[in-house]
């Protein structure tokens, strides 16, 4: 992304905020709205050159993590800024310094709506006045920037700019390319805090979105991102968020009358609510998907469909039923060389194996199923094969190789953040205990 | 004072986080038009004119003067011969997380350290014997000798007050620090103290009594305790139900009567419209609101004469002739509503949007025209959108509810109070009149209005 997309309007923001800098002297408090990371980037990149011919030296500080005081990190920053190593370069006029903080946002979860950081501000104010002589400017998603206007009024009060940027469509789209349109696979073999990463800036950039024209190629672009936070939520195991973002993507479809995510978030939708137990739910939710599916002859949806029936069938105990829908699914897999749909109903053929006792073709079909998907690097679906193979060398009695698989898996899982890794650790344990 | 002639020293001349020190030139009397009705004026008869002690409640919106105004009545004070301890409720206290007794130990504390200050040492008998109560109701005796050893060890090492101090002074001055900062402590000292709080008054009146007795001898008319930034304790629900407000303000209304000094306490100006209302004001018939300066009068015509206060206080700061074009001045008055803090935070936004080639008056209406569109953005932002229809019907109908949403919009200066005699009346910021939703719903009330007829 270069310097071209920063609109006129964001341009002269930009130019604005770099005349409060100059402005300011001593304690002055600044807002930003901006809802990407990516576009403040570009942002920074003009801004540090109007800054540079200002004389102004900027300290930034970017926060990765929730903080309850964010003064000490604040005079942590200027400390650093100031130790005598660096003191030599900056000239006596401290009015040149200015602070900017990013990353304030995760101290203001919008789940909670009570943060700690909300009560700091409002209530040191003061002490952010003694002891930060400089202008010092807030980065904030918009949402964030509501938040805490509301929560913190007092800190609001004090005030002297809050300057606006407009999203960029450029850089939202390249975004949207990018993050939402990500096969699966690699989504979902993302290690965990990556996975976190992802749905903070999926969110911001719905963020952008809403104000952006609404277009039916917006909303097509909403939904597509709805759902990919829905599956991201669901990976990690949330499945209250998970649910909420499928239900809103699902909403969003049903407008635009696109029949194939309807059918992608009914099945979605199905996935979950399985997940919390409701087998009768999951069954009716995956029949809507699969006869819209079948309308549109997509027939990559309906193998994945015919096998998520086929595991309801096992988890209520017709095998018979399951083995049926598995080998149905299968054979359209086949068909379309889905690589990473025939692995997966493998292992589930090697769960039916299982359940009737026949542990070597069990065996068999997990090895299948584990060599294909090392050559796909399907991190996620690597994991539960692999403890698979581990409860068959238990179930032998070789402790020793259990042991191993189940901690690889359990290795697996946990990078993943999946909430697997809990059914893994049990099964580490038991081995070890006996 | 130099008045400021650029748009740099204009920027820095209106900083929208400075309170004025009494005395300060750029004071400007907005008495008149606060409703002709000199607050400080009132609370100082209340002191001087009573026989008895008073305990008063001082409120008015964020930003609209009220420490400057406190700070004024500690000199008018002192100058009658009054001993007068202010201090900020932030610095002292948790406002997150505040009970009276907390409370009522910072002032203990405030009150020794600052006639200490002073020159007015109390008695070291009496001040032992209180010492000697507190660390029994708080402290095992092996639990003292632990703070005793930590206490030597702190000073030695220069953290809390000097040794040669009263012990008590040094004790009080650790425990309000802990009862800041740290949780355990402060619960193991609110369950304590909380059991014996009508004996820690007593404690407390023994040392304001003594203080009392030495201040007469040196002359001294009494003792005045102005507590400043109380009014910012968050505001929660608590789970024992009512409001962490109701909790001090009115639950121990009382105990904050029961000091033999006169007091000062900032409320929140919400607790002056909350459903408790009648019962605070039946606690505390001494009370004074701090009006907005009234720049137009409730059907919407312009109050010259606020006008012109506002005004004022641009011109003790700022050279205007050199700067702002008389239109835009007018405008930049008129779109505070009449508070003083926005007017600030309006000038600032002026000179970020003033043209660098136009002189003199860079800023015109044009340019001031766009920094009230900022605070109506701002205002979109702060706003929730269930306050419209009731934004709407404050409008129109000048007054407040008193319940918890319109408490909510005059904590959030969506809603304004004005006065000019009894009783004082209510409208919407001038900002929020520029909101499209604020108009919908304005349209919206006027319909059923009519509907009704």
């Amino acid at each position: 992304m270069n310097e071209q997309s920063v609109s006129a309007t964001n341009e002269e923001t930009l130019r604005h905020l770099a005349r409060m800098i100059d402005l300011a002297e001593g304690f002055t408090l600044a807002f930003v709205k901006c809802n990407l990371p990516q576009q403040r980037r570009t942002l920074l990149q003009r801004l540090r050159a109007m800054l540079e011919l200002l004389d102004v030296q900027l300290v930034e500080l970017e926060l990765a993590e929730p903080v309850d005081d964010l003064l000490s990190r604040v005079k942590g920053a200027l400390a650093e800024t100031k130790s005598p190593t660096k003191s030599a370069q900056l000239s006596s006029d401290s009015h040149q310094l200015t602070l900017f903080v990013y990353g304030l946002d995760h101290s203001l979860p919008s789940s909670d709506p009570h943060p700690p950081l909300l009560s700091h501000l409002n209530l040191a104010r003061e002490l952010y006045r003694r002891g930060v002589p400089h202008p010092l400017v807030l980065w904030l998603p918009d949402y964030a920037l509501t938040k805490l206007a509301r929560g913190a009024p007092d800190f609001w009060a004090w005030r002297s700019g809050v300057f606006e940027f407009t999203p960029e469509p450029e850089i939202v789209e390249a975004l949207t390319e990018h993050l939402a349109y990500e096969p699966l696979l690699a989504t979902g073999s993302l290690p965990g805090e990556l996975k976190r990463e992802r749905i903070q800036i999926l969110e911001r950039l719905l963020e952008d979105y809403r104000e952006l024209e609404d277009t039916p190629r917006v909303r097509q672009a909403r939904s597509d991102i709805l759902f990919k936070l829905a599956y991201l939520h669901y990976e990690l195991g949330e499945m209250s968020e998970a649910r909420f973002f499928c239900q809103q993507s699902l909403k969003i479809a049903r407008q635009l009358e696109d029949k194939g995510g309807i059918a992608r978030t009914l099945h979605s939708l199905g996935l979950i609510v399985q997940d919390t137990g409701d087998l009768e739910e999951a069954r009716r939710l995956y029949q809507q998907s699969l006869e819209i599916k079948r309308q549109l002859d997509d027939k990559q949806g309906i193998a994945l469909t015919l096998h998520n029936l086929g595991a309801i069938a096992q988890d209520t105990g017709d095998l018979e039923e399951a083995r049926r829908l598995y080998q149905q699914s299968l054979e359209f897999r086949r068909q379309l060389e889905d690589k990473q749909g025939i692995a997966q109903t493998l292992h589930q053929l090697g769960r039916a194996a299982e359940d009737t006792g026949g542990l070597e073709e069990a065996r068999c079909l997990y090895q299948q199923s584990l060599e294909i998907k090392r050559q796909l690097g399907d991190k996620r679906g690597i994991a539960p094969t692999l403890h698979q193979l581990g409860r068959l060398a238990e179930e032998e009695g070789d402790l020793e190789k259990a042991r191993e698989l189940f901690s690889r898996s359990l290795e697996l899982l946990e990078t993943l953040g999946s909430p697997d890794a809990e059914v893994a650790r049990r099964s580490l344990e038991r081995v070890k205990g006996s | 004072m130099e008045l400021a002639q650029s748009l740099r020293q204009v920027y820095n001349a209106v900083d929208p986080t400075l309170p004025l020190p009494s005395g300060d030139p750029r004071y400007v009397d907005c008495t008149s038009v606060r409703g002709n009705e000199d607050v400080v004026s009132r609370m100082f008869d209340a002191i001087t004119w009573s026989e008895a002690d008073t305990h008063q409640l001082f409120t008015g919106h964020r930003g609209c003067g009220k420490s400057t105004e406190l700070l004024r009545l500690q000199a008018r004070l002192e100058e009658a011969g009054y001993r007068v301890i202010y201090f900020a409720a932030d610095e002292d206290l948790d406002l997150n997380d505040i009970v009276y007794s907390d409370l009522l130990l910072t002032i203990a504390k405030r009150i020794e350290r600052g006639l200490a200050e002073q020159g007015i040492a109390l008695d070291p008998d009496l001040l032992d014997n209180v010492l000697h109560w507190f660390r029994e109701v708080v402290y095992t005796e092996e639990q003292w000798k632990t703070v005793q050893g930590e206490m030597v060890a702190e000073a030695r090492v220069g953290v809390g007050l000097p040794e040669s101090l009263p012990l008590i002074a040094r004790l009080l001055s650790r425990v309000t620090g802990q009862i800041k900062t740290g949780r355990q402590v402060k619960e193991h000292i609110r369950r304590k103290l909380d059991p014996q709080i009508s004996q820690s008054i007593d404690n407390v009146n023994l040392l304001l009594d003594e203080a009392y007795a030495k201040i007469a001898r040196q002359g001294d008319r009494g003792l005045v305790v102005l507590i400043d930034n109380l009014d910012r304790i968050t505001l929660t629900e608590l789970e024992s139900g009512g409001t962490s407000h109701e909790a001090l303000y009115i639950d121990h209304g009382e105990q904050l009567r029961a000091l033999n000094c006169h007091i000062v306490y900032t409320v929140p100006i919400s607790m002056i419209y909350s459903p408790k209302a009648t019962v605070l004001t039946g606690i505390f018939p001494d009370n004074c609101v701090l009006p907005m300066i009234k720049v137009h009068d409730r059907d919407g015509r312009d109050c010259d004469e606020g006008l012109e206060r506002m005004r004022e206080i641009l011109t003790r700061r700022i050279d205007l002739r050199k700067v702002l074009t008389d239109e835009a001045v007018d405008h930049l008055c008129r779109a505070s509503g009449g508070h003083p803090r926005h007017l600030m935070i309006l000038v600032r936004y002026a000179c970020t949007y003033a043209p660098r080639n136009v002189w003199p008056r860079p800023i015109d209406l044009g340019v001031t025209e766009r920094a009230e569109s900022r605070l109506v953005a701002e205002y979109s932002r702060m706003i929730p959108e269930e306050h419209f229809p009731l934004l709407a019907r404050v409008y129109l109908n000048k007054t407040v509810e008193n319940d918890p949403e319109h408490e909510l919009m005059l904590y959030n200066l969506s809603v304004l109070e004005y006065y000019n005699g009894a009783p004082p009346w209510h409208d919407v910021h001038p900002v929020v009149r520029g909101l499209p939703k604020f108009q919908q719903a304005l349209e919206h009330e006027r319909a059923k209005c009519f509907g009704d007829e």
